[in-house]
């Protein structure tokens, strides 16, 4: 058992008034973590537990204040009982009735420090879409509530997760097998104890996104039944176009990537079956436009903006709405229109090293094509080796809708386009 | 006083044997005496915080029940009062221990903490309670009538009430319903002259009570409420009566209490503000206490002595009810809610 | 089972009582000679004699305490005010003597008393008859408030009213006085305080209602089935004890609830059912829990200031409206 004191966070900081509590009694704390938000007569900060194991008793309410070093709060052990509060403990210390935090007359209101991230208005939503929406991995501030006064309300939230059309929750990760793309922190898994036999661990809370994630593959791979078609892409002349291409960067830099959803967007007008789902009703539903979504690994999971209406852009267009979506989607900015509605994505592991993966599709759509490093190795071209840059793309198809030639014919029809890029200028 | 009430009654006596007359004086004595003390002890107990809320004492009017309620069938008869309702409590039965656990707030209390001062009870002897509000147990007398003659036996049911709820309306509604029924409650008027701070005369227009009773087709008389004979005689021929013809009966007991309406009156001589110091010296010379006392003493029923064996006896009884109250443990905070409702 | 008006099944109630308990027995004003202001105590003088069936004077105060008293030593009294609107004379004996003394008591007294008589508004009563205020007893601990909807739960409700060890608050509702149904007739059948009636299931809102209301919300609920919406009806049947249980499970698969109720909205029955729906179930709640009430005025006299203070089964579409907007 440990006592959380009031901690003296400056000089001349004789009490705080407990903010906000961030845990609850019955809350896993794991040293190091925020635990309360405390306002003293200079500033609200944020304090971070020392010790390990469940929050127990909360001391001083919120609203309430205490001196420097006098208990808050008490973190028991895990598998413990709640312990006892201490004697010196005291409900609340009381120059202010007032609930609300109240700052010593004399002096300066400061505006609290938010806890994270900048300010942004307050998302309105019913409880029970806030509930969903927590269980879900849904972040609120990327929809728009369809309620009273704009009110997110249970529709709004219930058909990301449930609805087999288009929707913002497919922020997915289809690479599971590829940690290292998501820069989440790492578990910590202890080494076991060398005096015992026994594995020692601890449990992690995964965010809210690394749920909706683990749900969402779990889901797709569960029902989804995959095939997978690879193909070798020589990729010299796509290099030279894009050296080309980029020779002049006041119109932006175009990638591999762009040139890849440039391809796939031809692709998908080749092949029409792979830019289609199978709906929940049992129709397979054929979109005549090409919304390509494009994986983005960020801090905290993976995110799939999505490029709309490939079919009619040209690459430059691709290229400048990409690099807009991939740049907010590092910032956490998307909104929920530019992470759903996708007909097919894209994801490439390329400048990661790897050489060829397979990803698992991102329901509703019905096909997804993993892209790897580009490769200097010799080929035989006419009997003769030569050495050429080559792409190894696989696609993942759902095999409800899709078969092996159909899979083989839209992959062959990126490989082609690739092969002979100035195509993809058009 | 008492002629006038014997001119009007007849000589009807409870007891003509003279034996059973002076124990029965002996016993309303030690009575009087042991409210008196206890009353004497509970100002000192709010004063150390160990009595609070409200705190209303009978001195000066004890005679108003060691008259009339050692005469009372119990368990089968039942008394009502008002808020100062020490007396009743303990006229009835009621352990001085548990009156001064209620008092003090006590789990052991005879309302297990949850009444008070006002709100003393103990339907096992009899007594249904204190009540709060001026006037508010006449109309439940009224039930507790009906239940009576539902019942049969010949039981009575006593209610106590103040000059001042003689102008509340629900009292005159259940008067008028007692007359009506013929209901076996007899009307004890404590009339102390003062409804807290206002004078009958201030308040009353027409201050003859028994008339408003008779209004009601309630026969009643006043009665001498400073004098325990006239009281016990008066009250006794009344509640014989009573026991025959089922009737209800009002009487009217003219008497002062010499302290102040409740603790706070005293505390601030707030009660100097409606009479006089000379006026309590008045009165107080006929305190019933003194005149039983005295009355024992010429007819020899006790001796000096006795008398101050008794006062040392009930010295004891109250030192012990408080030192019992002291040691009672508050109620445990798990009957909060218990009680609200009956199983 | 026999059909049977509302006011019929508390006669029955009142009549099986009293053949079973010599201690019941009824009082108030015109219940005897006059054969009931509202005849539910029709042919009872005559079947149990004036010491069973005792006309009063008008007097609330006085029939207040003599049922209070006698429940207090130990008679099981029914005490019939002609109107609820005539027990605020009593409000003395009522909320500072019947519902308290038992707790003042330390649980030394019981109070097994029955206050009856119809609430409600009527037609045309104006502001001194024509009004609902239950939430004034429901306010007070130490009381149990009954409101039956239907004539079996009349019956079978006053049968457990009478037998209770507490002071109850008995309101029936003029309006529902002449409604058929079918009651059981079995002198065996009662119906427990504290368990709520689904009258209509329903998965899209819940809505709560109690007497009268409860009418208003089945009416709404078959117009609003028509397009689609169903709606789960609850008959609360006591107000206290509070069941609340199975509020909280319906709003948990509809997440909407309504509550309905004539009395005024300001302070009311339904202000506390939305406060404990949010307390109980805010998580399950997709909007805001909506009420219907009466205008917060004293009821005017004039038919259509009367219609627009009174709740209507449309007030209580519009509110499903709004809620399921």
């Amino acid at each position: 058992m440990a006592e959380v004191r009031m901690p003296k966070m400056g000089d001349g900081m004789e009490t705080g008034t407990i903010n906000r509590w961030l845990k609850q009694v019955g809350d896993k704390i794991a040293s190091g973590d925020v635990i309360a938000e405390i306002e003293t007569d200079k500033a609200s900060v944020e304090i971070t537990a020392y010790d390990t194991g469940v929050l127990s008793k909360i001391v001083i309410v919120e609203g309430a204040s205490a001196p420097v070093g006098d208990v808050i709060a008490i973190i028991g052990s895990a598998v413990g009982a709640a312990a006892p509060a201490p004697a010196a403990t005291r409900p609340a210390a009381s120059a202010s009735a007032a609930p609300a935090a109240s700052a010593p007359a004399a002096a300066p209101v400061l505006p609290p420090v938010a806890s994270s991230g900048p300010d942004t208005e307050r998302v309105k939503a019913s409880p029970l879409a806030r509930r969903i929406a927590a269980e879900r991995g849904i972040d609120l501030a990327r929809i728009t509530g369809t309620g009273p006064g704009g009110r997110i309300v249970e529709r709004d939230v219930a058909d990301l997760a449930a609805s087999p059309a288009p929707s913002p929750d497919v922020a997915i990760a289809f690479t599971p097998e590829v940690s290292a793309v998501s820069a989440s922190p790492a578990p910590s898994v202890t080494a076991p104890a060398p005096s015992t036999a026994s594995t020692t661990y601890s449990d992690i809370k995964p965010t809210r996104m690394r749920d909706a994630i683990a749900r969402r593959v779990t889901q797709s791979k569960q029902t989804v039944p995959h095939f997978y078609v690879t193909m070798k892409v020589t990729m010299d002349k796509a290099v030279a176009l894009l050296k080309e291409l980029n020779a002049d960067t006041s119109l932006g830099k175009v990638t591999v990537n762009d040139l890849i959803v440039k391809a796939c967007a031809g692709a998908l007008a080749a092949v029409p079956d792979v830019n289609a789902t199978w709906t929940a009703e049992g129709t397979i539903r054929r979109y005549n436009e090409a919304h390509i979504g494009v994986a983005v690994g960020i801090d905290d999971g993976l995110i799939i903006p999505v490029v709309k209406n490939c079919e009619s852009k040209t690459l430059r267009q691709i290229s400048a709405d990409a690099r807009e979506l991939i740049g907010k989607a590092r910032a956490g900015q998307l909104r929920p229109d530019e992470y759903s509605g996708g007909t097919f994505s894209v994801s490439n592991l390329g400048m990661m090293g790897v050489d060829e993966f397979l990803a698992i599709i991102n329901p509703p759509e019905a096909a997804i094509l993993a892209i790897g490093g580009i490769v200097r190795e010799p080929v035989v071209v006419d009997d003769a080796i030569e050495i050429k840059s080559i792409m190894k793309i696989t696609i993942s198809a759902d095999h409800r809708l899709l078969d092996g030639v159909v899979a083989a014919k839209f992959v062959q029809a990126v490989k082609k386009a690739l092969e002979a890029p100035y195509t993809l200028l058009s | 006083m008492a002629k006038t009430t014997a001119e009007r009654s007849g000589p009807v006596s409870v007891s003509t044997d003279e034996d059973i007359e002076k124990k029965q004086l002996i016993s309303s004595y030690r009575l009087m005496l042991l409210i008196r003390r206890l009353e004497e002890s509970v100002y000192r107990k709010f004063h150390e915080a160990k009595i609070g809320g409200y705190l209303h004492r009978y001195d000066g009017m004890e005679a108003l029940v060691a008259g009339i309620i050692p005469f009372l069938k119990i368990p089968g008869d039942y008394v009502l009062s008002t808020y100062r309702d020490h007396a009743h409590a303990l006229a009835c039965g009621t352990s001085p221990r548990a009156v001064m656990a209620e008092l003090m707030g006590r789990a052991d209390g005879c309302a297990a903490g949850k009444g008070g001062s006002m709100h003393l009870i103990d339907p096992d002897n009899g007594f249904l309670g204190g009540d709060g509000i001026v006037g508010g147990p006449v109309p439940i007398s009224l039930g507790v009538g009906y239940a009576l003659k539902y019942r049969g036996g010949g039981n009575v049911c006593v209610v106590y009430f103040g000059d001042g709820a003689m102008n509340q309306g629900g009292v005159h509604e259940s008067m008028n319903m007692v007359g009506l029924y013929k209901l076996p409650v007899l009307f004890i008027l404590e009339n102390n002259q003062y409804a807290m701070g206002t004078s009958v005369s201030r308040s009353t227009g027409q201050p003859d009570f028994v008339l408003k009773a008779k209004a009601h087709g309630i026969q009643g008389e006043q009665v001498d409420g400073m004098d325990l004979l006239a009281v016990r005689d008066v009250a006794g021929r009344a509640i014989a009566r009573m026991r025959e013809t089922g009737e209800p009966y009002f009487l009217e007991m003219k008497c002062y209490r010499f302290v102040g309406h409740g603790i706070g009156d005293d505390n601030t001589k707030a009660w100097t503000t409606y009479r006089t110091e000379d006026e309590v010296a008045l009165w107080r010379e006929r305190d019933p206490l003194a005149r039983t006392a005295d009355l024992l003493l010429k007819r020899g029923y006790l001796s000096a002595e006795q008398m101050e064996q008794f006062e040392a006896e009930v010295q004891v009884v109250v030192d012990d009810a408080i030192e019992f109250a002291e040691s009672s443990p508050e109620p445990p905070l798990d009957s909060l809610y218990e009680n609200v409702y009956s199983q | 089972m026999a059909t049977m008006r509302y006011q019929q099944a508390l006669r029955l109630a009142m009549t099986e009582e009293m053949e079973r308990d010599p201690n019941v027995f009824i009082c108030g004003e015109e219940v005897g000679q006059y054969q009931g202001t509202y005849r539910v105590t029709e042919g009872m003088l005559q079947k149990f004699g004036p010491r069973r069936v005792v006309d009063t004077p008008i007097s609330e105060i006085g029939i207040a305490g003599m049922a209070t008293g006698a429940a207090m030593v130990g008679l099981r009294p029914i005490a019939e005010f002609m109107t609820w609107s005539f027990a605020l004379e009593a409000m003395d004996q009522l909320v500072n003597h019947a519902s308290k003394i038992t707790y003042m008591s330390g649980g030394r007294i019981q109070c097994p008393v029955v206050f009856r008589g119809p609430a409600g508004v009527g037609t045309q009563l104006s502001a001194q008859h024509s009004q609902s205020m239950e939430s004034w007893y429901a306010h007070t601990p130490g009381f149990k408030v009954v409101m039956p909807a239907f004539p079996d739960d009349a019956k079978g409700l006053l049968k457990t009213a009478i037998r209770e060890n507490n002071p109850i608050i008995f309101m029936e509702h003029a309006g529902l006085y002449g409604l058929q149904g079918e009651v059981p007739e079995d002198p065996n059948f009662t119906v427990p305080f504290g368990k709520a009636s689904v009258r209509r299931e329903g998965t899209d809102i819940t809505l709560v209602s109690y007497s009268r209301g409860v009418h208003l919300c089945l009416k709404a609920a078959d117009a609003l089935a028509r397009e689609g919406i169903e709606c789960e009806v609850i008959d609360l049947r006591t107000l206290v004890p509070l069941d609340m249980d199975t509020v909280v499970a319906s709003v948990r698969k509809t997440h909407h609830a309504v509550v309905a109720q004539e009395e005024w909205k300001n302070v009311s029955f339904g202000s506390e059912l939305s406060a404990r729906i949010h307390e109980q179930a805010f998580d399950e709640l997709d909007a805001p829990v909506e009420r219907v009430a009466g205008a917060d005025v004293p009821m005017p006299y004039a038919k259509n200031l009367e219609r627009a203070a009174i709740p209507t089964d449309n007030d209580v579409i519009a509110a499903v409206r709004r809620a399921l907007a």
